[in-house]
């Protein structure tokens, strides 16, 4: 069913996605693009070259029981993140900090997205929501100003208790012990100096617990009460 | 930011497909809608598409192709499979088909988008009668058969059409 001469399947491919084929021939397709490599290339391709036409089409608001019809088709939702619970010993492992901060990235991001989504913002640049890991609570937010470095806000001005500070740290990817970037002043903003760090996709950022005058280590003490991931936007 | 939220569906995130349909929805309906040209018909489709979506969110390979590219996918051949079962059952020119979508020219509409010139520019080198046959095919979602039928031309001649554009856009997008 499927040719081998290559112009016939690249045509075939072609075909397929721009839709003329019968009902027979797309599922002939269909099953053997599960084991055929080469032909799921050749569609990824057509795919890619047909794309912008697909957006050339009119939006339309779709139902409004649509999204609930979906969401009640998913399996039941599984716990997105084990919480972070620090143990003393293992502050400066940053296998630790990784793994720690892989399982809130797609929820940071998620996160970062919906604010993209109701604030678009041109400019490029890079964001991410810290949250706390017990509540997955969206506390600050930090994004990347042009001209300037990047700037946290506090999203809840919840503080640490007294005689405590909050200290922002930063683990690049591939980055083996965290940075601090400095103690959160009391208003829950701190501009950082670009030459301080500089913005990287997939920069782990975390706010530790510390004594009030910061780390008296130059690395993390107390536990992480927010984490998050810097992503691109775009 | 469509790849970051893959991946976070991915991670098993239902809030990420929820952002997802947010933004991409109205238009991923209103492919389907162009297609099947009856709401409970998209509907079905797209809500079988984001099932789609969530379950492969995690074999979405950027490498592969645009994430943008990948949604649409999913959603038109969902549409395409449905729209080429539901055609064996009913007449193709049901007169309750077809009046409800608003007629807008493609390739015009290409010049918009900030991905679109090179395409564009493309489909306008192909020739008229070649071009009008692939447009059909994808916008509207017709079959051969049907794009044969719609323009009143022979099914071997429409097929000859069709693949004559696609090779002349092919080495014109390539080029």
């Amino acid at each position: 069913m499927i040719p081998e001469d290559p112009i016939e399947r690249d045509a075939l491919a072609g075909e397929y996605v721009l839709g003329v084929l019968d009902l027979a021939s797309r599922a002939a397709i269909a099953a053997a693009l599960e084991h055929d490599a080469d032909l799921r290339r050749l569609v990824d391709e057509w795919q890619d070259r047909l794309q912008p036409l697909a957006a050339t089409v009119p939006p339309m608001p779709p139902p409004e029981d649509l999204w609930p019809r979906i969401a009640a088709a998913l399996p039941r939702p599984v716990a997105p993140v084990v919480p972070f619970r620090a143990k003393p010993g293992l502050w400066h492992n940053a296998g630790i900090w990784r793994l720690s901060t892989v399982g809130m990235s797609a929820l940071a991001a998620g996160l970062a997205a919906l604010m993209l989504v109701r604030n678009p913002v041109p400019a490029p640049g890079y964001i991410a929501v810290l949250t706390a890991p017990q509540n997955l609570e969206a506390s600050f937010l930090v994004e990347s100003r042009p001209r300037a470095g990047l700037v946290l806000t506090s999203l809840t001005h919840a503080g640490p208790a007294t005689g405590r500070a909050y200290e922002l740290w930063a683990l690049p990817p591939g980055g083996t012990r965290p940075v601090s970037l400095g103690l959160v002043p009391a208003g829950g903003r701190l501009a950082l100096d670009p030459a301080r760090i500089r913005p990287s996709a997939g920069t782990a950022l975390m706010i530790s617990l510390e004594p009030e005058t910061g780390s008296p280590t130059g690395q993390p003490t107390g536990p992480v009460v927010y984490q998050g991931q810097l992503i691109e936007r775009q | 930011m469509l790849e970051t939220l893959l991946g976070a569906c991915a991670a098993g995130d239902q809030r990420a497909l929820r952002l997802l349909y947010d933004r991409e929805s109205p238009r991923l309906y209103g492919l389907a809608l162009r297609i099947l040209r009856q709401p409970s018909a998209a509907a079905d489709a797209v809500q079988d598409a984001f099932l789609q979506i969530w379950q492969k969110a995690a074999t979405f390979d950027p490498a592969r192709g645009n994430a943008e590219a990948w949604l649409v996918s999913i959603v038109r051949y969902r549409a395409l499979d449905a729209v080429r079962r539901r055609s064996r059952e009913i007449l193709s020119d049901d007169p309750g088909l077809g009046d409800t979508v608003e007629e807008f020219d493609p390739v015009d509409a290409l010049a918009a988008r900030r991905d679109g010139a090179r395409l564009r520019a493309c489909l306008q080198t192909l020739e008229e009668r070649n071009r009008r046959a692939i447009l059909l095919a994808f916008v509207e979602g017709l079959s051969h058969s049907e794009v044969a039928d719609r323009i009143a031309t022979p099914l071997g001649t429409v097929k000859a059409w069709i693949r004559r554009g696609m090779i002349t856009l092919k080495g014109c997008l390539e080029s």
